[in-house]
């Protein structure tokens, strides 16, 4: 059994040997027990010799392993270990590194029996471990030593390594460097806490760009830290899966760039604004002879004419001329010569002649040891400048020129609202205008003021005040007592102006106006009178302009236009329509032409015209215009417009009354002689009659003679009867009237002269029915109407004729469209018209048809009577009669009776 | 039978009265114008007088008012041959100035004759 157990632990000793160097026991007291293998081989020690030795023994006074404590511990508590690595003691100076492992054993009773282990000899593994571990050390050492940001990330992007240069980069970040940290979490807290500017605003997808730009195999990028730095991050992809970021600061690099940009740029601009700058530049080179020109830019070309080759190495004095100041040109010598700046005008001259006045600065340009390598010379053209000055200078002499001339007093005062305005310039005219002196104006401020007629100092006052205010222009119009005492009109015109200081200064000129008011005064009273005399004309006065181009306005029309026309003077001037609108259209025609002779031809017009004003009343208007022709080609009408109805209406009944006169006075003419042929007629129709009727009363019953002495009778009748009609004319006896039908009296005049009328002359009767009657005398328009057919039948004469004769009614309207005029009132009438085709009369015969003794038969065929017996008898029934004719067509009388009604209302009218 | 007294400057009137009196059996006496009738009228007595209105040197109106100053019985018949005074007609005014009748030139023998007979017997029996 015994020897079992031996065999067994023999075995176990075999099998430690075979997985290790050597294997040990250790007692309970923890010393050696037990030795074996092949540690003597390896070490070169014998067995013996550490056998019974405890650990610290065999240490000897070496330095203590690491973990050398927990080892001591681990068997102090009778744990097992691992790999426990230490440098055994050893006699020849050999020291190896050799690692144990071990385990307690017990009793079965718990009792601790010892130690058993392993041990290995692991001296070349241990000094490649420590040799790695240093030059990691110094490669994390030399990290520690770069400015620039080193980190080490895992495959799973956790972070593993980092220098502090890394943590100082990404400072905003720094508390959460950790070991471990994920690299997202790093990116999205520095988007979190906006230490990233470029991400703001768009921080979503920034990041992803980011974890884009990470995951890459490879990739470099810039971004700025919040506190302004630029980073420069490289990234790469390990083999292993991990990745190695190096983030450099670039933020002097960038801004050194972005200097050198800026340089790049302003020298770009400086080069730019040589060659474009309209100054002329030169520069010239005072170690050369005669300090030659060097440079030229194109400004100087522009400014001089001289191109850049013709003016190179030569010395800037080709530029002077005659009127070159001497004294200049000796300064910029001296200047020269003293290597100082130096700034003068110079009058140059162009290459074509031209003077040029130049501001010349030039300015030496002294190298690092303060000697003067170069001249730059800067010409600006101020000849402009200088014309100007020139032309201010002319400007204020002729200001003061005018100032001295025009009839009034320029002037400027300045001062504080509220306070006195002291004048600062008054012109010389001032002793003219107000007897003071300019010294003595400039000296009082309150002299103007106080030569203001106290009345008016109210409105001179406000009007200053009002402009002080609004320090809008303003003019006053007052009167003042100048020095001499006497009382002048003053006009003042100023405009207010701020000041910088707070005050106001006041640009004015005074004129005297007491001509030109004394002149308006005169003015109105005339006016006045005008407009007084056309507001009491009963009529209206106008004046209109025509213009070229045929526009036209009026410039007055007298109040009166209302009362006249119903029109306002505004409407009446403004509206060109009514002419159209008031005129009777019958009359608008002459109307028109006369305005166009007024217009076209500059004639002077006079018309009368119907109209009807804007109440409807109708009137009757004088226009007389009398136009004529200004310089400008306007043509002015001075016109007037009268009402004239009245005068109209008089002139009417006038001519009535005249036309009745000579009438009347033709009549009474006839009369007498009519009474006189008609006495003597009768006195010869007394025997015919007388003798007739006693032989007749003698003579038997069956005498032959008997027919004879009827016809004498006839005859004599026919005589007396024509005498009585000649008689009642001339006495103009009113007609004996009643209603009578006048077809029936028509138609009686047709049967008595169908018996008289020669064959050859045919009549047709058309006469209405149910005519209402007419108050007439019935034989009277018998006669008529035989006088008018016996005329119509001679007018035929021999030829084949017909006589129509036509009654009918009609109405007062067409008695105006027929164009009869005299007292005709309205109503209806009764129409005769008496036509013949005979050979008509010519407008001369025409008028005169009606005259009585006017005849155009021959001696003893007619006594000229017969038309104007009808006319009187017409006339006498209050009815008109008229006539129309051509020669070779024939003759129409038309007369119109008033039927019995309308004849009641023209004599309820009368 | 009467006795008459024609005044009528016409002398064809004259005769033609001379036929008609003559037929109506009267006696008369011609005058040529007014003053001679008023010579024949105070000479002549006549019963009736005749009278013209326009005449020569004294007319028919002042005739007629100088014989009713002498006789205011006499009749008297007017004759004329139209004309006017005023708004009336010579006989008009004749009548107003005292002639009894009043007939226009031309007449009819028979009215004149009739009238004669009428106004003489009227006077006759006026007191």
């Amino acid at each position: 059994m015994a020897k079992e157990l031996l065999e067994s632990e023999e075995r176990q000793r075999h099998f430690a040997e075979a997985t290790s160097d050597w294997y040990w026991e250790m007692g309970p007291d923890l010393r050696l027990t037990r030795f074996g293998g092949r540690y003597r081989e390896l070490l070169g020690v014998d067995p013996a010799a550490v056998i019974g030795k405890t650990r610290e023994e065999l240490l000897g006074d070496s330095n203590p392993p690491e973990r050398w404590q927990e080892h001591l511990d681990d068997l102090k508590h009778r744990r097992p270990f691992r790999g426990f690595t230490y440098q055994p003691q050893l006699t020849k100076g050999k020291r190896p590194y050799c690692r144990l492992s071990g385990k307690p054993f017990f009793a079965e009773d718990g009792t601790f029996l010892g130690y058993r282990g392993t041990g290995q000899e692991v001296t070349a593994e241990v000094l490649a471990e420590q040799e790695a571990r240093s030059a990691r050390r110094l490669l994390f050492d030399a990290l520690e030593q770069s400015d620039n940001g080193f980190v080490l990330f895992d495959a799973d992007d956790r972070l593993m390594l980092w220098n502090s240069a890394y943590a100082r980069i990404h400072a905003s970040t720094a508390d959460l460097i950790t070991a471990g940290q994920r690299f997202e979490t790093l990116i999205h807290t520095a988007v979190v806490r906006r230490s990233i500017p470029e991400a703001l605003g768009r921080e979503s997808a920034w990041l992803e760009e980011r974890l884009a730009a990470h995951r890459a195999a490879r990739s470099v990028h810039q971004e700025q830290a919040s506190d302004g730095r630029w980073i420069r991050i490289q990234e790469t992809r390990l083999a292993d899966g991990g990745y190695l970021g190096i983030h450099i600061d670039v933020s002097d690099a960038v801004r050194r760039e972005a200097e050198l940009r800026e340089l790049a740029r302003k020298d770009a601009l400086l080069v730019a604004a040589i060659s474009t700058t309209h100054s002329g530049i030169i520069i010239t080179d005072p170690t050369l002879p005669d300090n030659p020109i060097i440079y030229a830019n194109p400004g100087f070309t522009a400014l001089t004419g001289y191109s850049a080759e013709e003016v190179l190495g030569r010395n800037c004095r080709f530029l002077q001329g005659p009127g070159t100041d001497r004294k200049d040109i000796s300064g910029i010598r001296q200047a020269v010569v003293e290597a100082r700046p130096f700034g003068a005008s110079l009058l140059n001259y162009r290459k074509d002649g031209q003077p040029l006045y130049l501001d010349v600065n030039i300015s030496p340009v002294l190298d690092g040891d303060g000697r003067v390598t170069h001249f730059v010379g800067v010409q600006t053209d101020v000849t402009a400048s200088v014309l100007a000055k020139e032309r201010l200078r002319e400007s204020e002499e002729r200001l003061r020129g005018i100032a001295a001339n025009i009839p009034g007093v320029i002037y400027q005062r300045v001062g504080k609202p509220g306070g006195a305005f002291r004048y600062t310039y008054v012109s010389d005219r001032c002793l003219e205008l107000s007897g003071y002196t300019a010294e003595e104006w400039l000296a009082e401020p309150l002299l103007t003021r106080n030569s203001v007629v106290p009345e008016f100092r109210a409105a001179f006052d406000s009007a200053k005040h009002a402009a002080l205010k609004t320090l809008e222009p303003a003019e006053v119009q007052f009167q003042v007592v100048n020095k001499s005492g006497a009382r002048r009109w003053w006009r003042s015109l100023f405009r207010p102006r701020q000041l910088s200081n707070g005050e106001i200064q006041l640009d004015g000129v005074v004129f005297d106006v007491t001509e030109s008011v004394q002149a308006e005064e005169k003015l109105r009273e005339s006016e006045e009178k005008l407009r007084s005399l056309a507001s009491n004309l009963p009529g209206v006065i106008f004046q209109r302009i025509i213009r070229p181009d045929g526009s036209a306005y009026s410039t007055y029309v007298s109040e009166r236009c209302e009362e006249i026309t119903g029109y306002t003077a505004t409407e009446w001037a403004n509206d060109r329509d009514i002419a159209r609108r008031h005129i009777d259209e019958t009359h608008l025609a002459r109307f028109r032409a006369a305005m166009r002779k007024a217009r076209c031809e500059a004639l002077p017009v006079e018309i009368e015209y119907p109209c009807t004003n804007k109440d409807g009343e109708k009137k009757w208007f004088q226009l007389k215009i009398q136009p004529r022709k200004l310089a400008t080609g306007d043509l002015v009408w001075d016109g007037v417009l009268f009402d004239v109805t009245h005068q109209k209406l008089a002139d009417g009944q006038k001519a009535e009354l005249e036309a009745q006169l000579r009438q009347a006075q033709k009549i009474e003419a006839i009369g007498t002689l009519a009474g006189g042929i008609a006495h003597d007629i009768n006195n010869t129709l007394v025997p015919i009659i007388a003798l007739s009727r006693l032989s007749l009363d003698a003579l038997p019953e069956d005498h032959s003679d008997r027919e004879s002495l009827h016809t004498v009778l006839d005859a004599a009748y026919r005589a007396r009867d024509l005498v009585a009609e000649i008689l009642a004319f001339s006495r103009k006896e009113m007609p004996r009237t009643e209603p009578v039908q006048l077809g029936e009296i028509v138609k009686k005049a047709h049967r008595l002269l169908a018996a008289t009328l020669s064959p050859n002359v045919a009549i047709a009767l058309d006469v209405a029915d149910e005519m209402e009657p007419v108050q007439a005398d019935g034989n009277q328009l018998v006669q008529v109407i035989m006088n008018l057919c016996t005329n119509a039948a001679h007018a035929i004469g021999r030829k084949h004729g017909e006589i129509a004769i036509t009654v009918d009614a009609v109405q007062a309207d067409h008695v105006a469209a027929a164009g009869l005029s005299g007292g005709i009132a309205a109503g209806g009438f009764a129409r005769v018209r008496v036509s013949d085709n005979g050979c008509g009369m010519d407008p001369r015969t025409l008028q005169r048809v009606f005259e009585p003794f006017f005849t155009t038969k021959g001696v003893g065929e007619g006594t000229g009577l017969g038309l104007s017996v009808v006319h009187g008898i017409i006339r006498s029934h209050r009815g008109v009669i008229t006539a129309e004719s051509e020669v070779g067509r024939g003759t129409t009388f038309t007369i119109l009776l008033p039927f019995a009604h309308t004849a009641d209302q023209q004599i309820a009218a009368a | 039978m009467s006795r008459i007294l024609v005044i009528d400057d016409d002398r064809i009137v004259r005769e033609t009265l001379k036929a008609i009196l003559t037929r109506g059996r009267h006696e008369f006496h011609f005058a040529n114008d007014g003053r001679q009738g008023l010579a024949a009228f105070t000479e002549y007595k006549p019963d009736l007088v005749i009278t013209d209105l326009l005449m020569p040197e004294k007319e028919g109106i002042e005739t007629i008012r100088d014989i009713r100053r002498l006789a205011a019985k006499v009749p008297i018949i007017a004759i004329s041959g139209g004309g006017r005074v005023g708004n009336m007609s010579f006989l008009q005014v004749a009548e107003q100035f005292g002639a009894n009748r009043a007939f226009a030139k031309p007449f009819e023998p028979k009215e004149i004759l009739q009238a004669i007979d009428d106004l003489v017997a009227k006077a006759a029996a006026t007191p």
